[in-house]
C-alpha cells in the first residue's frame, strides 16, 4: 500500500499543489475529490503554533479525517501532542513510511462501523484513533476552561465536544461498557445541578440565609454584668457600657471578651457558627456543601475488549443508555430540584396539581446477546410510544439505570391515569408483537398531588414511587 | 491587763490635753519635728500644686496630637499565664498609630509556659503587630530589654513588665506628653491591681496613690522627676539608642535614670517626666513576708547604685546644685537618714520617759500620721483619682497606714545595712548569679 496523496495545509502563502490556507477548505475540497478513499496524509506547514492547533482540531474532529496520518512542521500545544503523528521541518521519507504503517492498521479494521447515532459514530472514531496510534490511555489535563476543571484532549476533539470536560459522559459510558478501565488521577467537586466545577463557598446566616453577616467580639462588663457586641460599647475611642454608662478602661479588670459571635445585618440574629452555602458560578443555584458532587478524575485505559470493539466496529448494546439518550433525559439531581419547586408550589396553591410517572424497564441479558437487533427496534418503538403520549412541557429523568421518571406539570390524577393506561397498553402490544414478553419486564406507576405528597420532600416522593414499582 | 489599758487610755488623754493646752510651742514642735521636717512640707506642697493643676491648669504640660509609630517591649520571665493580661491590654489599646509589641521571654527554656502563652498572640492584629522573642538562656531584665531594642521600629519605646497590664488609653495618653522636644523619657503611673485582696495590698494602694500618683505629679510639675519606673518607662527611641540601652546588673530602671542624669550634663536641656494618665495595673505582694522581701531588694539596690555604682550622682559638680540638693533631701535624708533618725528618736524616748508616757507620745505621733494620710487620700479621691469607686474604699485603711509605713522604714534600714556591708544585691535573685558576678561594680 502506498500513500497516494500528500495534502499540505499551509499557514499564509500559497504555492503549488494541494495547498489550503484554511483547514476547513481543505476538508471540503479533499472530500469533493474523493481523496479520503485512498491512502493520504496531511502535512501542516505553519508559521505559528496557533495554526497547527487549529488544523489538528479541524482534521481530527471530522470523522472523514480523524484517522488520517497527520504531520506538522511546528510543535502543537502540549494538549494536542498525541493528536499528531510527527513533527518535522519538512516531510521526510520516514514520515511517509509511518503514514503507510498507519494505513495498514486502518485497513485491518472492519470497514463501515455499525453505529445507531452520531455520538456513537464519534466514539468509535476515538477508539479507532487510539488503536491505530497504539495509544493505550487517555489522561486528564487540568484546565480552568473545562466545566469540571479537567479535560481529556483527544476525547474532547474527536468526540466533537463544544465544551471541555463534556467528553466525561462518553468516557464514563464506555467505561460501563467495559471498553475502558480507569485509574484515579485526581478529584473534582461539581455542582449537583449543572455539573460545573467553579463553586463559590460563602458563610451565611443560618436564620435567613443572608451573606450580610459579620463576626463581632462580645464584651462582658464585670460590674453591671451586661454582655453585648463591641460596637454597642464603642463611643469614639472609648468603651462605654450601654447599660450603666460606666467607662471600661482595662481589660481583665473592668471587662473581658468572652466570645465572638456572628451578627446578621439582615435579620439581626446572633449566632456562633454560620452556615456554609455553595453558589454555582455557572447555574447560580445555591445548595449546602454536603450536596457537592465529589467525582474522581480518571485516566481511561483501553481494555482488550475495547480494542476488540474498535476492530469490529460495533458497540455492545446498552439498553438504558440508549433509552436515556433517545428520550433526552435531564440529570437526576436537577429533576429532584425541579420536583422540589413543584411540591412547594403545590403546597401553597393546592389547585396546581401535578403527577410523577414512573416506568420500570428490565431487559434480560440473553435477549441482548441473542437478539440485539430485535431489542434495539423495541427500544426505538418504546421511545416513540413514550414521546407520543407526553407533552413537550413534561420533564423526563432516569434513576438507578432501570427507572424512567416523568414529571407531568398541571396534570390532574385522571390525566395521569389516561397517560399511564395508554402507555401500558401500547407497550404490552409491542412486547407481544415482538415476542419479548418473557424477556422484558415493564411496569408503570404514578403518584399525584392528591395523595398528600406536598408534605414530603422530592427525594421522599421519588422513593415512594420506586417502592410502588417494586411491589 | 484591763488596768494597764485603763492607765494607757488615761495617759493618752492627759497627754493630749496637756499638749493642746500647754502653751509651750517649742515642746510641741520638737515632738513632731520629723513630721514637720519631712512629711508635712512635701504633702503641703503637693496639695497646693495639684490643686492649682487640677483647678486652673497650672503646671499642666502642653499636649501634642500626633500618632508616631510606637514600640512596646514587654519583658517576661516566669509570669506564666499572666503575661496574657499584659499582651491583651496592648491589643486593646485605642491608640490610632502603629504599635509594635515585642515580647521577650527570658529563659524561655525553663519558662516554656510563658513562651507558649505569648506565642499564641504572634502576628498582625489591625494596627498592632506582635513579635515574640525567646531568649533561651536567662540573662536578666536589662539583657532582655537590650535584645528587644534591636527590633524596635517605633519612634517611642515603652519598657513594660509582663506582670503588669495597662489601661486602654495608656499609649494614646503617654505619647501625647511628648510635646516638649526636651522631654526624653517619662515614667508611667503604676497602680495596684489586686488592691482589694488583702490589707497589705490595700496599704500598697494607698502608698502608690500618694508616692506615685500624687508625689510624682508634683515633682513633675517642679521638673524634679528623678526616676523612670522599671515596670513602666516611656522613652524616645533615639535617646535610648544614644544611651546604648540598659546596663546589665540590678535595678536597671533606676540605673538608666541615673545615666540619663549624667547625660544631662552633656545635654543640659533634656528632661524626664511623669505621665499620670498613662496607667498600668500591677499585682502587689499579698503577704507581709512578700512585701518586706520586695522592698529589701528595692532599698538595697538604692544603696548599691548611689554609693557603689554611681557615686557621681551625689556630686554637685556633675549633676548641678539643684539636682544634688534634691537628691540629698529626697534620697539621702528621706531614705537613709530618716530611718536612722526615727530609730534613735524612739531609743531616746524610751530612755527619757516612762512606758506609759512613751506610749502616749507614740499614740499622738501616730494620730498625726494617720490624719495626714487620711487627708491626703481624701484629697486624692476628691480631686485626683480616675477610679474614685476603688479609692474611696481605701479611706478607712488610712488610719492603719502609719503601721505599714513604719514597718517598711525599719525594713529599709535593715536593707541598707545589709547592702552597705554585705553586698546584698548580688544575691537578690533579680539577676542570675553569673550576670551579677560579671558586672563591673
Amino acid at each position: 500500500m502506498e500513500i497516494t496523496k500528500i495534502i499540505i495545509l499551509q499557514g499564509a502563502k500559497k504555492s503549488e499543489g494541494l495547498i489550503f490556507p484554511k483547514p476547513e477548505e481543505a476538508l471540503i475540497e479533499v472530500n469533493k475529490m474523493g481523496l479520503f478513499r485512498s491512502p493520504h496524509l496531511f502535512f501542516v506547514e505553519a508559521k505559528n503554533r496557533k495554526f497547527v492547533d487549529r488544523a489538528i482540531e479541524v482534521l481530527r474532529r471530522e470523522p472523514e479525517s480523524s484517522l488520517s496520518p497527520l504531520f506538522s512542521n511546528l510543535e502543537p500545544s502540549p494538549e494536542f501532542k498525541k493528536l499528531v503523528d510527527g513533527v518535522e521541518a519538512s516531510l521526510s521519507n520516514e514520515s511517509i513510511e509511518k503514514a503507510r504503517e498507519i494505513w495498514e492498521t486502518i485497513e485491518k479494521l472492519v470497514p463501515n462501523p455499525y453505529a445507531t447515532t452520531l455520538p456513537e459514530n464519534w466514539r468509535m472514531n476515538l477508539l479507532r484513533f487510539l488503536v491505530t496510534r497504539k495509544i493505550e490511555e487517555i489522561t486528564p489535563v487540568l484546565n480552568r476552561d473545562s466545566v469540571i476543571g479537567f479535560f481529556w484532549p483527544e476525547a474532547k476533539i474527536i468526540l466533537r465536544k463544544e465544551e471541555k470536560g463534556r467528553e466525561l459522559e462518553d468516557l464514563e459510558l464506555m467505561k460501563r461498557q467495559k471498553i475502558f478501565s480507569t485509574e484515579i488521577e485526581n478529584k473534582t467537586s461539581l455542582c449537583p445541578f449543572c455539573g460545573y466545577y467553579n463553586l463559590i463557598l460563602r458563610e451565611i446566616c443560618p436564620n435567613c440565609g443572608s451573606v450580610k453577616i459579620r463576626l463581632e467580639e462580645f464584651i462582658h462588663h464585670y460590674s453591671c454584668g451586661y454582655i453585648g457586641p463591641a460596637s454597642e460599647f464603642q463611643v469614639g475611642d472609648k468603651l462605654i457600657c450601654p447599660k450603666c454608662h460606666e467607662e471600661l478602661k482595662h481589660i481583665g479588670v473592668d471587662y473581658d471578651k468572652p466570645l465572638e459571635k456572628y451578627i446578621c445585618d439582615e435579620c439581626k440574629s446572633v449566632f456562633i457558627e454560620p452556615d456554609i452555602s455553595v453558589l454555582c458560578a455557572n447555574c447560580s443555584k445555591t445548595f449546602p456543601p454536603e450536596n457537592i458532587k465529589e467525582e474522581t478524575v480518571n485516566t481511561y485505559i483501553l481494555t482488550p475488549f475495547g480494542k476488540l470493539v474498535a476492530a469490529e466496529g460495533k458497540f455492545p448494546l446498552n439498553i438504558f443508555e440508549e433509552l436515556s439518550v433517545q428520550l433526552g433525559v435531564i440529570g437526576f439531581n436537577l429533576f429532584i430540584y425541579i420536583l422540589d419547586k413543584f411540591l412547594k408550589l403545590a403546597k401553597r396553591y393546592p389547585e396546581r396539581t401535578f403527577c410523577v410517572l414512573g416506568l420500570k424497564l428490565i431487559v434480560k441479558e440473553e435477549a441482548i446477546t441473542e437478539a440485539p437487533t430485535k431489542v434495539k427496534l423495541f427500544l426505538k418503538d418504546l421511545v416513540s410510544i413514550i414521546k407520543e403520549n407526553l407533552r413537550s412541557s413534561d420533564i423526563i429523568s432516569s434513576s438507578e439505570r432501570r427507572y424512567i421518571l416523568i414529571l407531568l406539570p398541571e396534570t390532574p390524577p385522571e390525566g395521569a391515569k389516561v397517560v399511564v393506561k395508554r402507555i401500558a397498553e401500547q407497550v404490552e402490544r409491542l412486547l407481544k408483537m415482538n415476542n419479548l414478553t418473557d424477556q422484558i419486564e415493564f411496569k408503570e406507576r404514578y403518584i399525584c398531588t392528591d395523595k398528600g405528597i406536598t408534605d414530603l420532600s422530592a427525594e421522599e416522593v421519588v422513593k415512594e414511587l420506586l417502592k410502588e414499582m417494586e411491589k | 491587763m484591763i488596768e494597764f489599758l485603763g492607765n494607757y487610755i488615761y495617759a493618752v488623754f492627759t497627754y493630749l490635753s496637756n499638749i493642746i493646752l500647754n502653751t509651750n510651742l517649742y515642746e510641741k514642735i520638737i515632738l513632731i519635728l520629723p513630721y514637720l521636717l519631712f512629711d508635712f512640707p512635701l504633702a503641703a506642697g503637693m496639695v497646693v500644686v495639684l490643686t492649682l493643676k487640677v483647678t486652673f491648669g497650672l503646671f499642666e504640660r502642653k499636649r501634642r496630637d500626633w500618632t508616631p509609630p510606637v514600640s512596646v517591649l514587654i519583658t517576661a520571665y516566669n509570669e506564666g499565664k499572666t503575661v496574657k493580661n499584659s499582651i491583651e491590654s496592648m491589643l486593646e489599646q485605642n491608640y490610632r498609630g502603629y504599635i509594635q509589641v515585642i515580647v521577650i521571654v527570658d529563659g524561655a527554656k525553663q519558662n516554656r509556659e510563658t513562651y507558649e502563652v505569648a506565642r499564641k498572640y504572634e502576628g498582625i492584629h489591625g494596627n498592632k503587630e506582635i513579635l515574640v522573642i525567646p531568649k533561651w538562656e536567662r540573662g536578666g531584665r536589662a539583657s532582655s530589654l537590650n535584645l528587644g531594642l534591636n527590633f524596635v521600629k517605633g519612634e517611642i519605646t515603652l519598657a513594660l513588665d509582663g506582670d503588669t497590664s495597662y489601661d486602654r488609653d495608656m499609649i494614646k495618653n503617654a505619647v501625647s506628653h511628648f510635646s516638649d522636644e526636651r522631654l526624653v523619657a517619662l515614667s508611667g503611673n503604676l497602680r495596684i491591681r489586686n488592691w482589694n485582696k488583702t490589707i497589705v495590698t490595700k496599704f500598697q494602694a494607698i502608698e502608690y496613690a500618694i508616692s506615685i500618683y500624687m508625689a510624682k505629679q508634683f515633682l513633675d510639675a517642679l521638673g524634679l522627676i528623678n526616676n523612670i519606673s522599671g515596670a513602666f518607662g516611656i522613652f524616645k527611641t533615639d535617646f535610648l539608642n544614644g544611651l546604648g540601652g540598659w546596663d546589665a546588673g540590678t535595678a536597671e530602671d533606676l540605673d538608666l535614670t541615673l545615666r540619663f542624669k549624667k547625660y544631662r550634663n552633656l545635654y543640659p536641656d533634656i528632661k524626664l517626666g511623669f505621665a499620670h494618665d498613662a496607667i498600668g495595673l500591677t499585682d502587689g505582694p499579698e503577704t507581709w513576708a512578700g512585701i518586706l522581701k520586695q522592698r529589701r531588694r528595692w532599698d538595697g539596690d538604692l544603696v548599691y547604685l548611689y554609693f557603689k555604682k554611681h557615686t557621681w550622682a551625689l556630686n554637685p559638680k556633675i549633676v548641678g546644685w539643684r539636682e544634688a540638693l534634691y537628691t540629698y533631701y529626697l534620697v539621702l535624708i528621706q531614705n537613709f537618714a530618716l530611718p536612722v533618725f526615727i530609730l534613735l528618736y524612739y531609743i531616746k524616748l524610751f530612755l527619757q520617759f516612762s512606758l506609759l508616757e512613751v506610749l502616749a507620745i507614740i499614740t499622738f505621733i501616730y494620730l498625726i500620721y494617720a490624719l495626714h494620710t487620711f487627708f491626703l487620700i481624701l484629697f486624692f479621691v476628691a480631686l485626683i483619682s480616675e477610679r474614685k469607686n476603688w479609692d474611696v474604699k481605701l479611706i478607712p485603711y488610712t488610719f492603719l497606714f502609719p503601721i505599714y509605713a513604719l514597718i517598711l522604714r525599719l525594713n529599709a534600714l535593715y536593707a541598707y545595712i545589709d547592702e552597705a556591708f554585705f553586698d546584698a544585691h548580688r544575691r537578690t535573685g533579680y539577676v542570675p548569679p553569673w550576670v551579677a558576678r560579671k558586672t563591673k561594680f
